[in-house]
């Protein structure tokens, strides 16, 4: 059996977009390390940047998000996506279906479960 | 604030070009695994993966609008460089050693012509595929190396073989010299424009580096 971390990364895969959209429309807009914080925090963890940054960088290609290059604090600077019209949009859309696929999917493994 | 490693920086700038990324979009990649450095300290190899493999991750998720052309048009660019600069330089050298007399296109130059299009320049992209092929190299060696022998040998025999004297048209030199100037020149800007594609640009300050 695979390790759980893998599994984890596994999961987290098929929903990291519809992720990083719902973080997003929170504050409208944050940097790639910053996301990988609150997904640890929000109990997403192990995702890593390798995985992310590539991610986000597609939502900004498709519309849903905008990159923005700032200015660091003496640091090298930060790349800040934000949330567009489309991605908030693409959220509206996805998000309910998700969550109703999200449930049945537990409905089944916790059918499995308890048998 | 703990800085990228220069090796790593190479060999993800080397990963990126071989797939042909645009220098614009590297320059995003590299900036940005800068930055994520310089704020966690966590090494590159640990947050990005080993450079190929990152690079993999980086085309997987780019396409023709974001800094990956469509292999149909490198396949009909580098053809097309391949076909300018084998014209140019043949018209330009018939032209010169013709001396102002009419330059003569033989059966043979035309077969010599077309297998240096037909089975040199798809050598020559099959041994780069080859060369930086992550898996399978060899799927690309073995018939790029058919096609080179297949080519170079049959360059010239086939001014052996076949008819290297009657013309089948003649053209002025004056004519062949103003179309293997042309073409060259086509070759020449056409090689420009990409050395422009590849140039990398750090988003940060927009220099090129």
């Amino acid at each position: 059996m695979a390790d759980l971390t893998a599994k984890r990364t596994q999961w987290l895969r098929g929903v990291l977009d519809l992720a990083v959209l719902a973080l997003l429309a929170e504050n409208g807009e944050d940097y790639g390390y910053a996301l990988l914080q609150r997904l640890e925090q929000a109990g997403l963890p192990d995702m890593k940047a390798g995985t992310l940054y590539p991610l986000l960088n597609r939502l900004a290609a498709d519309g849903l998000l905008q990159a923005q290059w700032r200015e660091g604090k003496g640091g090298p600077g930060r790349k800040f996506f934000v949330l567009t019209d489309e991605g908030r949009a693409a959220l509206a859309a996805y998000g309910p279906e998700w969550t109703a696929f999200a449930k049945a999917a537990i409905a089944v493994v916790e059918r499995g479960v308890n048998r | 604030m703990m800085t990228l490693d220069r090796k790593y920086r190479d060999e993800l700038i080397l990963a990126l070009r071989l797939r042909d990324i645009s220098g614009e979009r590297v320059g995003d990649v590299i900036a940005e695994v800068e930055a994520h450095v310089a704020e966690t300290g966590e090494d590159p190899r640990v947050a990005f993966g080993p450079p190929k493999e990152y690079a993999a991750k980086v085309a997987e998720q780019l396409d023709t609008r974001t800094g990956k052309p469509s292999k149909l048009r490198t396949v009909v660019g580098t053809i097309t460089v391949g076909v300018l600069s084998f014209v140019g330089a043949s018209m330009l050298l018939s032209a010169l050693q013709a001396d102002g007399a009419l330059v003569p296109v033989t059966p043979a130059d035309l077969v010599a012509a077309v297998l240096c299009v037909c089975l040199l320049l798809p050598a020559t992209m099959l041994t780069f595929r080859a060369a930086t092929a992550v898996t399978g190299g060899r799927k690309y060696g073995v018939p790029a190396a058919i096609a080179y022998i297949a080519g170079v040998g049959g360059m010239p025999l086939s001014k052996l073989l076949l008819d290297d004297e009657t013309a089948i048209f003649e053209i002025t030199s004056s004519m062949a010299l103003a179309v293997g100037l042309v073409a060259l020149l086509g070759a020449i800007l056409m090689l420009w424009q990409a050395i422009r594609y590849g140039r990398i640009v750090d988003p940060r300050s927009a220099r090129t580096r």
